[in-house]
């Protein structure tokens, strides 16, 4: 269970986010919605701790997370799949696999559950990751987020620059996370995408989070309407 | 592909085919030229392993040769050991020392990380340079005597590629081990390395520390063929050696290094004898390279070659991404998501 409370984050001199609090519980899938610009990358960077925290608290699992370092962060079961599927071009898909250096648990992730996840990137395993087609990339991503043993996966825009069948592809993954009783917290500017497959949803806006609803309410209210300016 | 696999093989095969009977046919100072090209390849390849696979550009290099060339100078002169015994004891000061000096130089990244390399592998070569009771000073340490197993010119050589095959292999085995595919990783994108929970100063840190060792056996080697030792060895411009016969070969595949080696030590021998001015020759050639061919050697053959066989060879082509691809590439966020 991911807890954030009261995140206030600034890129050197600029204060970019505000009192931002969101809950993502074990096998829930969250939706983080707003317009280009809105905070939802910014959210996610600071949350792995990329971004410089002026005050606020992040828990996982009970634990605070927010003076550890990136990796650390990894390690204590945040997953992260950064956006348009970014993987190590250059390596094969299993070594993309094979270097991951996440939480240890007893019953982990290995790279043959992985491709029993994503029986398509088994046949070619060897292939250079730079080679594969945007749907696959997001896949090795995934897969790559679920070999450090998460806890909670952040999904930074995952269907940006996705043909409609690949988004719809990416939806199923998504609900396959939750059913492994991994969190999810969904960073979308397609919330449509986003909330037919998310529980609940936050609005942001301007490094502020504005609304929280669960997601059939959220879909065609008037506050989706004035956040989004749709 | 397993056609490009066993042609890699049939390539090491005759490259060993080629190194081992040399010293049946080629006189005493060829001889000396292959002992020089074996011990630049070792030297630039572990130089490849900072420089072509975790991206990093080290500027202390030299620094480590001259160590190994001390392991087995100051064994001999001080202890009364056999210079023998240097060679394995190199890569233990060659390790130590890099692993002491990259817990310093690591602290910083990409530039700054360069130039403290430079500074503090400096502070080494004053260190030989001065030390006139330890190191001999600005002398050097000459006539080292080899045991009588080393008696003869052949001897050294083979000495000299038994050791340095052993490198290769070691350096070969981490290049394409799952810690390689790592380092790899942090050269794309340190940032992105971390998200799947790579430390990775401490992967920078072990990759500094073999290269150390290996640039510090290979010059325990030249110690022992040169029979000496001196603070020139140390000196950070040297540096600029397996720099060159790393672009030369190519640095993104492993064996590239040992092309490099070849195609320098024969090229400088050609150009030290046909002109006057060698450097003026090394560093247009260098320009090209870079300009041109930044892929090197290894780049344009296998170019070749897949375009003889009609398939593509995307691995070298083009240059992986920038060595220091920030944030922007990442998240995006200085354009998108701050406030406005």
């Amino acid at each position: 269970m991911l807890h954030v409370d009261g995140l206030n984050s600034s890129y050197g001199a600029s204060h970019v986010l505000f009192d931002v609090s969101l809950v993502v519980a074990a096998g829930e899938i969250v939706a983080l919605l707003g317009r280009n610009g809105a905070g939802k990358t910014t959210t996610i960077a600071s949350l792995v701790g990329f971004v410089r925290q002026r005050s606020g608290s992040i828990t996982l699992d009970g634990r605070r997370i927010d003076q550890l370092p990136s990796y650390q962060r990894v390690r204590a079961g945040i997953g992260v799949v950064p956006q348009s599927g970014r993987v190590f071009r250059g390596l094969s898909i299993r070594e993309n696999l094979e270097i991951v250096r996440g939480r240890r648990e007893k019953v982990g992730w290995t790279v043959d559950r992985v491709f029993d996840v994503f029986p398509d990137l088994r046949p070619i395993s060897h292939r250079d990751a730079g080679l594969l087609s945007g749907g696959q990339r997001q896949m090795l991503a995934v897969g790559r987020a679920l070999m450090t043993n998460p806890s909670i996966i952040l999904l930074d825009e995952p269907s940006e620059g996705l043909a409609p069948v690949v988004v719809q592809a990416v939806g199923s993954l998504v609900r396959r996370l939750k059913g492994e009783g991994i969190g999810v917290l969904l960073a979308e500017q397609n919330h449509r995408f986003a909330l037919a497959v998310a529980d609940r949803g936050y609005l942001i806006e301007r490094g502020r989070i504005h609304y929280e609803a669960p997601a059939a309410e959220l879909l065609g209210s008037e506050q989706l309407h004035r956040h989004l300016g749709i | 592909m397993p056609g490009a696999n066993r042609l890699r093989w049939l390539g090491w095969v005759a490259l060993l085919a080629v190194a081992v009977p040399a010293p049946l046919v080629l006189g005493e100072l060829q001889l000396f030229t292959a002992s020089r090209i074996v011990i630049f390849g070792l030297w630039a390849l572990s130089l490849n392993l900072l420089l072509g696979q975790t991206g990093l550009v080290s500027f202390a290099h030299a620094a480590f040769f001259g160590i190994g060339a001390y392991a087995v100078g100051l064994v001999w002169l001080h202890l009364g050991w056999s210079a023998v015994i240097g060679v394995p004891f190199s890569l233990a000061a060659g390790g130590t020392i890099a692993f002491l000096m990259g817990l310093v130089a690591l602290r910083a990244v990409h530039l700054y990380f360069s130039m403290l390399t430079l500074a503090i592998s400096q502070l080494l070569f004053v260190l030989a340079f001065t030390a006139y009771d330890f190191t001999l000073g600005d002398n050097g340490i000459h006539g080292i005597e080899l045991p009588p197993f080393l008696a003869d010119t052949s001897q050294v050589y083979w000495f000299v590629v038994a050791v340095a095959g052993f490198g290769v292999l070691a350096l070969g085995i981490v290049w394409r081990s799952p810690f390689g595919a790592a380092l790899q990783a942090i050269r794309d994108n340190r940032l992105r390395a971390s998200f799947i929970g790579l430390h990775v100063r401490r992967y920078e840190l072990a990759a500094f520390t073999v290269a150390g060792m290996f640039a510090a056996l290979a010059g325990s080697l030249f110690a022992i063929v040169n029979r000496s030792a001196y603070p020139g060895l140390l000196d950070w411009t040297q540096g600029a050696v397996p720099i060159f016969i790393i672009l030369l070969g190519g640095m993104f595949r492993f064996y590239g290094p040992l092309v490099g080696a070849i195609a320098y030590v024969l090229l400088e021998e050609v150009v030290t004898r046909e002109t006057l001015y060698s450097n003026l020759v090394l560093g247009a050639i260098f320009l090209a390279i870079v300009l041109i061919a930044p892929t090197g050697i290894t780049g344009i053959v296998e170019r070749v070659v897949g375009r003889l066989a009609r398939r593509p060879s995307p691995g070298l082509t083009s240059l992986p991404e920038p060595l220091a691809e920030t944030l922007a590439g990442e998240f995006e966020p200085s354009t998108r998501d701050v406030e406005t």
